[in-house]
């Protein structure tokens, strides 16, 4: 077992359902962009250069916060995935050739990204709707690591960073929101693009260029120069706290309209009677099945179930049944159609042994 | 015109949509190809001839490159400005001010300003008084939005209060 696999199987820390506003808020996150002064930025490091580079920011982290370092550049494929699918990493990150790696706090709520874009990338996360708190936890681990490491900074322009939309603060706050119903009415388009009015962006659940399968949005600040991290972090819960609330809206006005609601409660059904009974079960439509499955548990639509399935088990199903995950566990499962059969299989269990259980 | 997606922020936006409403009036979208396909929420448009993604940022550096004979280099790093356009990266911090005015106007038009307002390496971590202060301008900002006025302004003098005492 290599050091990453070992997380299989374990919650993830940043998925707390159903959490705060009715389950609509997954989780916060907080990234902070470094770089090393007088350092070139990591795509014109030199490999020998690149890898010192991670020992350098490794030895700073361990001191700094309890964890350990994972070499992602020594990984296989799958481990690699396997950290983009827990959220810990970007995907540029697993796709480095040159030296990079992950310090992962022994919290599971810490990941530095080293060697991505920027030297480094500080990011805490946690579940449900706390960016503040992260804000604080994040600054105050910048400032353990800043007495070991010197970083770029411009009295005018701030942090420097890779890429000018990073520079000033180097601050991103994230939050995961779920959007069915904003989707399904069509309201989300007008939602989007009061958001870009605020310069403030939504994404896909791994970032850009992602799908937004289930209806998994990320919803962060575009700009980090100009206001300070406080300001930024309040821009982005207030607008957080609109979306919620639109969202919430919008499954209320379904809920009251009986042509919608009846073709929401068909969605969840389906998606109920899909989830335990497929035999073959493509990740993409396991996502999109269980995205309406928690829709129905928010509105008590499965209320009607003898015994209804629980947060937790939807939140084990998303996790554990992405491909990398479903391999580090089950070796054999290296081909997708494989790996197709024992999601179904799985999730079947997982949902039946809720309707044993209670 | 943006010279970067609007919607992942990052890569160059290639793919410029008007959108007509029936009713009249119309809206911009400035996008990447990858962007527009994934989507699913703008129509995917075939890429504009190349002629018209020409950005002004693009053009401030080849006015730079003309009088240089040739596309500049960083001393330091060795990349071109060329180069930062084609990946939206830079080689080293010095780039910065190598590249000089095409960049500053990236940032204004990116950030919508030129001068850092937040920490500065050496400062103390965050103090509660500055974590309470980010909470009330959220729940401020979400009270004028949802036009709860005297809570709103109940907010704001418990921030001004915050403010006045830090």
């Amino acid at each position: 077992m290599s050091d990453v696999t070992d997380l299989a199987g374990l919650p993830a820390p940043w998925l707390g359902s159903p959490g705060e506003h009715g389950g609509v808020v997954l989780s916060s996150r907080i990234r902070l962009a470094r770089n090393l002064e007088g350092w070139h930025f990591p795509r014109k490091l030199p490999p020998a250069r690149a890898r010192t580079l991670v020992e350098k920011i490794a030895e700073a982290a361990a001191r700094a916060c309890p964890g350990r370092l994972v070499r992602v550049d020594r990984l296989e494929g799958a481990e690699r995935q396997l950290l983009v699918e827990r959220q810990l990493v970007s995907r540029e990150l697993a796709a480095a050739k040159r030296a990079c790696g992950l310090w992962l706090g022994d919290d599971q709520r810490t990941a530095l990204m080293i060697g991505e874009e920027d030297h480094l990338r500080l990011q805490l996360f946690g579940p449900g709707l706390h960016l503040e708190q992260l804000l604080t936890d994040a600054v105050a681990l910048d400032v353990r690591l800043s007495r070991d490491l010197e970083w770029a900074f411009d009295d005018r322009l701030g942090y420097l960073t890779a890429c000018h939309s990073n520079v000033g603060t180097g601050l991103r706050a994230s939050v995961m929101l779920h959007l069915p119903a904003l989707a399904e009415t069509g309201e989300l388009k007008v939602v989007l693009r009061a958001l870009e009015k605020l310069h403030l962006a939504v994404r896909g659940r791994f970032g850009e260029g992602s799908e937004p399968h289930g209806h998994y949005y990320q919803l962060s600040n575009r700009r980090t120069l100009g206001m300070d991290e406080p300001g930024i972090v309040a821009l982005v819960h207030g607008a957080a706290l609109r979306v919620v609330e639109a969202e919430r809206t919008a499954r209320e006005s379904m809920m009251a309209d009986d042509v919608q609601r009846n073709r929401l409660e068909d969605k969840v059904w389906r998606a109920w009677a899909v989830l335990t009974s497929a035999r073959v079960l493509p990740s993409e439509e396991l996502v999109d099945h269980l995205a309406w499955l928690r829709l129905g548990l928010a509105l008590g639509v499965l209320d009607t179930l003898s015994h209804r399935p629980t947060w937790a088990t939807l939140d084990r199903i998303f996790v554990d049944c992405q491909p990398a995950h479903l391999q580090a566990v089950h070796p054999a499962a290296v081909d997708s159609a494989w790996r197709d059969r024992l999601r179904a299989e799985l999730t079947r269990t997982w949902l039946t042994a809720d309707v044993t259980r209670n | 015109m943006p010279t970067t997606c609007q919607r992942c922020g990052t890569r160059p936006a290639t793919i410029h949509v008007t959108e007509v409403a029936a009713a009249g009036g119309h809206a911009e979208a400035h996008l990447c190809s990858a962007c527009c396909q994934s989507a699913g929420w703008l129509p995917a448009v075939p890429p504009p001839p190349v002629a018209e993604l020409v950005a002004s940022g693009a053009t401030a550096a080849e006015d730079q490159d003309d009088e240089a004979g040739n596309d500049p280099a960083c001393p330091t790093c060795g990349l071109q400005f060329s180069d930062y356009q084609q990946a939206n990266l830079f080689g080293c911090a010095h780039d910065y001010t190598r590249f000089g005015e095409p960049v500053e106007d990236l940032i204004r038009r990116w950030h919508g300003a030129v001068r850092h307002n937040g920490r500065r390496p050496g400062e103390a971590a965050l103090d509660e008084g500055e974590s309470r202060r980010a909470a009330l301008q959220a729940e401020l900002a979400d009270a004028i939005a949802g036009e709860r006025y005297e809570e709103a302004a109940r907010l704001r003098d418990q921030l001004r209060l915050l403010e006045g005492g830090a």
